[in-house]
């Protein structure tokens, strides 16, 4: 292209034909040129808004602008625009005004959109010719764009005209047929909502103001930018809180919550989703969060806690409480619940309102499963014999009694379970409220003075002893499921472990015969002790741990003496069931008295005396223990307390086998033949003895003698011996002597032994309640005294790693390390420490009294 | 001289040349690309008030334009050459053309 030959080129001036050419021919009048051009201009806007687009030649009418905006005719071409615009636009709304079709909503709103849109499309195309313009002109003199003055034109000459006649209209129209649609009317304006909304969005504010420069997010953003928001959102949600109040109020007319709750889930449902179609996206917040305040927020509580004839929460979650004794069930109304979780948690997704109130409601009903389980209990012995074979039962129930103890249990499993279905069914499986669930419960079920620890721990031993027996028609899983979860519930860990040591033991050493712990082929007790280390951690059951291994070592010593006692010539040894238990390990109130048995000279207290027939017998298994098991440096003691003794009676009418305690057993050997070599039988001898000396030969204290006595002269169908005088009372000097007119139907005899508070009483009423309220105070004390060393134990592992702390935080890390096994009352932990400070442990620091230091 | 197919439109210059170039490739410019809803874009003919050889380098230049535009970030861009006597001119036209 470059001229060839020519070192030195020329740049060549820009044509002038270019700004001449637009006006074609010369006219040297400035003004004249202009009005040439503008008249040109004004005739194509007008066809442009007449929707002519397509007859106009862009490029001629795109160089007159370019050349008026380069002969700086820019000012004034863009303010004859503008008012050109502006007469364009009154004439538009003048025929909207006058038009017949605002009486109808519906073409009113078509109206508008559409004038919008043509106005849009219009000042497109101008502003497409006066591009040059824009480009130069507007940015210099800092004036909005041709298309954004297009739009600040129509706000001002049509919705904002006549102190908003039209804007007035639009957004009165809008907001009834939204109303409408809320009545439940069925509306057909939906799409020009939409569209006139949408106009209203882009009736923006700041342009009319900011200048060419781009206007930037944050004005758009600003409060009231545009027309939708200074006029019609304010007015929109002023109109909608009005009408959701009067929506709450005809709800609440009917005075039922389930009304309530169906009616403003479904209303809040059906608007969600509608309102999203029409809104803008910050409105649609707005409002719904109006519409739950007024309909959710503020009244859900008033709802909630309607009574139950206006089905509130209590009508809605009566069924639960209902079921425990109902014989057909019904369901909780999993529905309303669903609709509650969903209205709470529209204001707050923790829905702590609702677990609040829940929480109310359980603790309420909760308690009342006392009451229930208490007359369930009594039914039961009211409909079955009094020859119940489980277990004793007394007819008057006690919280101890197994079978409250059951029925308690069972009934809060039951409750527990249907609140967890309510969960699963009615809140979304929420875990949060299973939590809250648990921890409501708990509060219940941990209550002062209701010792569940204890009722827990007989139930079990309750259900281990119908297993054992086979008696049970519940699957084992399904009982070790139950047991684990409520051991949950529980909050005094160390307590349960204590009470089911008591029982524990006693299942043992009650049991006669190596009575089987198998069910299903598993041994029971381990099975479940196994289970609760799984879930309370090794430390906690250490003690259940060793004793556990202690029956099975006595089980295989009791095997292995058996054999021992086989091979013995002489015929000498007695077979023993032998139940060997470490003091240490095994509950105080069991093992407390255990050397008294032989005897202490410093208290006057005089050994027991074994009758001889055993002596030779315990004295070789004494042998055999220490030395041929190489336990010598453990120390054996017989415990006469325990166990039971099976004795061949030879009665003139016939022989039996008597199964008896061993006190009893002892007592009644006072009466057999003395030596083998002695020929004369017992009842030819008619040896009698008083109580005096009864107590002399054997040396069994009086509160266990008496009883003895009691349960084999004084009961009736079972005396074996004879009592004169005949009384129930066993006095000093009464003389007795075998019984023998003692008859029984069956070979095989059990006697019972009648408990100390009858014995002393005379009443038969009340026989297992008050000796296990004497356990349960002993086993209480336990606990007690355990806690006591495991906080102390506790304080001082605390203090040692810091050395000093203040009060308070030493009481939080206390409650904390100790959560899971019970929570210290105030008062305990303030004697233990002051226990401590006593035994120099630690000190308060001289300055701040409030400040623990560590001695080392 | 005209070309109506869709994706094709005439750039004419007064002096009677005439250039077809692609819709798209036009349509670089802006002030081109309005033309489209308006009488030119039923004709699919713009007429032009300059010389041929402007026009020709501006229609060069658009291409150059169109076939880059992608490439400007690589850096792999040929210099666009223009010859020296006309650039003043081309200033003025390209102002016009908002390119």
């Amino acid at each position: 292209m470059l001229p060839s030959g020519n070192k030195r080129t020329k740049i060549r001036p820009p044509r002038r034909s270019l700004l001449d050419n637009a006006i074609s021919g010369v006219v040297k009048d400035h003004g004249a040129e202009f009005e040439k051009s503008w008249r040109l201009l004004l005739i194509a806007i007008k066809l442009i808004q007449e929707k002519n687009v397509s007859e106009l030649s862009y490029e001629q009418l795109y160089r007159m602008a370019y050349t008026l905006v380069l002969k700086n005719y820019g000012t004034k071409l863009y303010d004859n625009v503008c008012q050109q615009i502006k007469q364009h636009l009154l004439q538009r709304r003048l025929h909207l005004v006058l038009s017949d079709m605002m009486d109808d909503e519906a073409n009113f709103l078509k109206e508008i959109s559409i004038e919008w849109n043509e106005h849009l499309q219009a000042m497109k195309f101008i502003s497409d010719v006066l591009m040059y313009m824009n480009r130069v002109h507007v940015k210099e003199q800092k004036v909005p764009y041709i298309y954004d003055l297009g739009i600040v034109l129509f706000l001002e000459n049509v919705i904002e005209y006549n102190d908003h006649e039209i804007g007035h209209r639009l957004i009165d129209t809008i907001i009834l047929e939204i109303n409408n649609s809320w009545k439940g009317q069925i509306i057909t304006t939906k799409t020009y909502i939409t569209k006139t909304i949408s106009m209203m969005n882009e009736l923006e504010y700041g342009k009319r103001t900011v200048a060419a420069a781009t206007v930037t997010a944050d004005d758009v953003d600003n409060e009231g930018s545009n027309y939708y928001q200074r006029y019609f959102e304010p007015r929109f949600l002023s109109v909608s809180s009005t009408f959701f109040s009067q929506f709450a109020l005809e709800c609440l007319a009917l005075e039922s919550g389930s009304h309530y709750v169906q009616a403003t889930s479904q209303f809040i449902n059906e608007q969600e989703s509608m309102l999203n179609f029409f809104l803008s996206t910050t409105t649609h917040p707005k409002l719904m969060q109006l519409m739950c305040n007024v309909l959710v927020k503020d009244r859900i509580d008033y709802i909630i806690s309607l009574p139950y004839e206006n089905h509130g929460l209590s009508y809605w979650l009566d069924n639960v409480i209902r079921n425990i004794t109902a014989t057909t069930r019904s369901d909780p109304h999993y529905e309303e619940l669903r609709l509650l979780y969903d209205l709470v948690g529209r204001f707050d997704p923790e829905r702590k309102l609702l677990k609040l109130r829940l929480r109310d409601r359980i603790i309420e009903d909760g308690q009342k499963i006392e009451q229930i389980a208490l007359e369930m209990a009594q039914n039961s012995i009211k409909s079955s014999s009094f020859s119940s074979s489980a277990s004793k039962k007394s007819p008057s129930i006690s919280f101890n009694s197994s079978s409250f103890a059951t029925n308690w249990v069972n009934s809060v499993l039951d409750f527990k379970n249907q609140y967890f279905k309510i969960i699963s069914r009615s809140f979304g499986r929420d875990h949060t409220f299973e939590e809250s669930i648990i921890s409501s419960m708990r509060t219940f079920v941990n209550k002062n003075g209701f010792n569940a620890p204890e009722i827990l721990s007989i139930y079990i031993d309750h259900c281990l002893k119908q297993l054992t027996k086979g008696g049970s028609k519940t699957p084992v899983d399904e009982l070790l499921g139950n047991a684990l979860t409520f051991i949950n519930l529980i909050r005094d860990k160390d307590a349960f472990e204590a009470y089911y040591a008591n029982h524990f033991a006693k299942r043992f050493l009650n049991s006669k015969g190596g009575a089987s712990r198998m069910v299903d082929g598993m041994d029971i007790e381990d099975l479940f002790i196994s289970k609760v280390v799984d879930m309370l951690g090794l430390s906690t059951v250490a003690k259940l741990l060793k004793m556990n291994k202690e029956t099975k070592l006595s089980w295989e010593l009791t095997k292995e003496w058996k054999k021992l006692v086989e091979a013995d010539k002489d015929k000498s040894l007695i077979e023993m069931e032998l139940k060997i238990c470490n003091t240490v390990d095994w509950p105080k109130s069991m093992t407390k008295d255990y050397r008294i048995f032989v005897g202490d000279e410093a208290e006057g207290q005089a050994p027991f005396i074994w009758p001889k027939q055993l002596r030779h017998t315990m004295k070789q298994f004494e042998e055999y223990w220490s030395l041929g098991k190489k336990n010598s440096s453990k120390k054996l003691y017989w415990s006469p307390k325990f166990g039971n003794m099976e004795l061949r009676i030879s009665y003139p009418s016939r022989t039996y086998d008597i199964s008896l305690s061993t006190y009893a057993g002892i007592i009644m050997l006072l009466f057999a033949p003395q030596s083998d070599e002695s020929c004369i039988l017992p009842f030819e001898e008619k040896r009698s003895y008083t109580y005096t000396e009864i107590k002399g030969l054997t040396q069994i204290n009086d509160a266990d003698l008496r009883r003895q006595l009691q349960s084999i002269a004084v009961a009736p169908r079972l005396r074996l011996l004879t009592k004169t005088p005949m009384s129930k009372e066993v006095n000093d000097l009464d003389i007795f002597q075998l019984n023998e007119k003692f008859k029984s139907p069956t070979t095989k005899v059990k006697v019972l032994t009648v408990s100390s508070s009858s014995s002393s009483s005379g009443s038969t009423g009340k026989v297992t309640a008050t000796t296990a309220d004497d356990d349960s105070l002993e086993v209480n004390a336990r606990i007690i005294e355990g806690r006591k060393v495991i906080l102390d134990a506790a304080v001082v592992r605390i203090m040692k790693s810091r050395m000093s702390l203040n009060h308070n935080d030493l009481i939080g890390e206390l409650l904390k390390q100790l959560a899971s096994r019970f929570q210290p009352l105030p008062l305990m932990i303030k004697q233990c420490l002051a226990g401590l400070i006593e035994k120099d442990y630690i000190m308060r620091d001289p300055k701040e009294r409030n400040v623990y230091r560590y001695i080392a | 001289m005209s070309h109506p197919s869709d994706d094709i439109k005439g750039v004419t210059d007064s002096d009677k040349f005439k250039f077809v170039v692609l819709k798209k490739v036009a349509s670089i410019s802006s002030v081109l690309r309005n033309t489209q809803e308006f009488a030119e874009g039923r004709s699919g003919r713009i007429q032009l008030d300059m010389d041929g050889d402007i026009l020709e380098c501006i229609v060069e230049y658009l291409y150059y334009n169109f076939k880059y535009k992608d490439k400007a970030a690589s850096g792999s861009v040929p210099e666009f050459k223009i010859p020296t006597h006309l650039a003043l001119e081309l200033l003025v036209k390209a102002d016009y053309l908002d390119i």
